[in-house]
């Protein structure tokens, strides 16, 4: 199995394996197994490098090191990294080079890390399978005949092969739970405003969010700690301090309500029902409580999610006019063709549809019964789970109701196929909530997620309730395709 | 929105403009199909019920001040580095606007 960040650590602190040795390592791993996963658009083996030779002189210092730092580890291609090319997964971002770090990305590089290069995603991440990447399709390690899940599938991909430690990925309506539930890894999608947005190319602002995929919750902690924080440059950062994760992640569960969201276990395939069955036994074996809550108007998720999104995705990608930046196509006549023009030939089929979505329900005559309708329903949901928080600490669903597609199903069928996928997790965007995907078994080596719930600013608790699952009934998934890479 | 509104290609072609974006017939034709079946989804939001004091989501929030120097600041050179033609000053553009 992939080593953990802890693991990592110990290495660099006993002076085992170098930082240096560590990044060559993963290098190797990254340059044999990319090609099969295609879980990376662009590799950055000389910045790798130049960051663990860095990470050497600190630790040569002695003292204390920061728990990241020499620890190897992947950005999702719509994170801005300053100087490295950063594509969103898209033939109109072909040639971007940002002139600046993301936030999370200067917190992480104030920490010691390791950058070993950008992951594949979905068109600006607009997908569940990974893909509508112009950049091909990454696959999952599992099963290389099937999809990783999406958008963040690249990073997925790469944590669960042990090509990257963990990963940064974006999440608007499950894009890191997603990929993290088809790989068999944790993925941590914190609360709207936790995680500066700064540097993050938008599809939907008041969707998005940066969080964590990772091998444990002790590693998806122990990232969120080091990029979670007010930053003044996002006017939607919270400003309130709040307390770190890891401290009190093996605090357990005992009194812990789990509400069960029956909205999502109706019809649901059976294995994953059994399993989650299973992982709630546990929970209850710990000491936690079990019972049942439901949210009015779940039904309504998919369509508020699609409604709203898109009509932001369509101001947002607006700016991409090959005025300023990105790909410009090579005739036109005239300003107005060659905007219309570099947008046709730039933008893939998933994007165009939603960008027309969202300009449709923007469209006078069709605001006030879809994007206003859309917005009501939105604060209706929002006070329904604070409701079901009244009950509940966490909330327990599946992260996704089906196992990982294989290659080509989703992108051949109706497209609203495809929107289905995020069923289980738009909600929690819808909401501003945390939420987190943890691996609890596999149908025939299909690996299978269950996702916790919280109030807003519940993280710590969240990952505690991950990791007392993890201790008391993880599941070990060993991928087809990857390892560890400091074993060779 | 009682019954599921089935959209033309004329309506297609009329979102393409409003998109900048511009569609061959092909791409109309199949844009079209799936139009038709994602605005179906989209309607079932016509079910939704909702009250009075549900409009809270987008409550205004303050925002902060508009000063110079809360984020980086870049000289022309770096904000010109990824322009597809520019002349060391200005983004250039095609000088034909019809």
């Amino acid at each position: 199995m992939p080593p953990r960040i802890a693991e990592i650590h110990e290495k660099l602190k006993k002076r085992e394996l170098s930082a240096v040795e560590i990044a060559k390592a993963y290098i190797g791993a990254v340059e044999r197994l990319n090609p099969e996963l295609g879980a990376y658009i662009t590799l950055t083996p000389d910045a790798a490098l130049a960051g663990a030779a860095e990470a050497d002189k600190l630790i040569a210092l002695g003292g204390d090191i920061p728990p990241l730092c020499g620890v190897p580890m992947t950005v999702k291609d719509n994170i801005s990294t300053k100087g490295v090319l950063t594509t969103c997964g898209s033939n109109i971002l072909n040639n971007y080079y940002p002139a600046f770090d993301a936030e999370a990305v200067t917190r992480l590089n104030a920490a010691g890390a390791v950058l070993l290069g950008k992951t594949n995603l979905d068109e600006f991440a607009m997908g569940s399978t990974c893909e509508t990447s112009f950049y091909g399709t990454a696959k999952n390690p599992h099963d290389t005949g099937r999809v990783p899940g999406g958008s963040s599938g690249g990073g997925a991909a790469a944590v669960a092969a042990g090509i990257a430690a963990y990963a940064i990925g974006s999440d608007t309506g499950g894009s890191i739970r997603v990929p993290a539930s088809f790989c068999g890894v944790f993925g941590l999608k914190p609360t709207y405003g936790a995680v500066s947005r700064y540097g993050l190319i938008a599809y939907a602002s008041s969707f998005d969010q940066i969080g964590v995929i990772a091998e444990s919750a002790e590693d998806a902690a122990c990232v969120f700690d080091a990029i979670s924080g007010h930053d003044p440059k996002d006017m939607t950062s919270d400003p309130f301090p709040r307390g770190k994760t890891l401290p009190g992640i093996s605090d357990g569960v005992c009194g812990l309500r789990i509400g069960v969201l029956t909205n999502l276990f109706e019809g649901l395939n059976p294995v994953i029902a059994d399993k989650i069955g299973a992982a709630l036994g546990i929970y209850e074996s710990l000491g936690a409580s079990v019972e049942p809550v439901s949210i009015e108007q779940f039904d309504m998720c998919l369509p508020v999610y699609y409604i709203l999104a898109c009509a932001e995705a369509s101001s947002n990608l607006a700016r991409f006019d090959g005025v300023r930046y990105g790909y410009r196509a090579p005739e036109y006549r005239g300003a107005d063709e060659m905007i219309r023009k570099t947008r046709s030939e730039g933008f893939g089929r998933e994007v165009k549809r939603r960008i027309m979505l969202g300009n449709y329900v923007l469209s006078s005559g069709y605001f006030d019964a879809y994007y206003k309708k859309a917005q009501l329903t939105r604060g209706a949901m929002r006070r329904s789970f604070s409701a079901a928080f009244e009950k509940a600490d966490v909330i327990v669903c599946p992260t996704v109701a089906v196992l990982a597609p294989k290659l080509g199903d989703m992108m051949n069928a109706d497209p609203v196929e495809m929107y289905l996928t995020d069923m289980c997790t738009v909600s929690v965007n819808i909401c501003g909530l945390p939420a987190v995907s943890v691996p609890v078994g596999a149908d025939r080596r299909l690996p299978i997620g269950m996702q916790l719930i919280g109030a807003k600013f519940s993280e710590g608790l969240l990952l505690r309730a991950a990791r007392a699952f993890e201790l008391a009934g993880g599941v070990v998934l060993r991928p087809a395709v990857g390892g560890d890479p400091l074993a060779v | 929105m009682s019954e599921t509104k089935k959209i033309e290609k004329s309506e297609i072609k009329k979102l393409a403009g409003l998109s900048k974006l511009s569609l061959t017939d092909a791409e109309i034709d199949s844009l079209t199909g799936d139009m038709r079946s994602i605005i179906a989804f989209a309607d079932k939001i016509s079910g939704a019920a909702i009250s009075v004091g549900d409009d809270d989501y987008g409550a205004a929030r303050e925002l902060r001040a508009d000063t110079v120097g809360v984020g980086e600041c870049f000289t022309p050179g770096v904000l010109l580095s990824n322009a597809p033609t520019d002349d060391g000053a200005y983004f250039i553009l095609p000088r034909k606007c019809p």
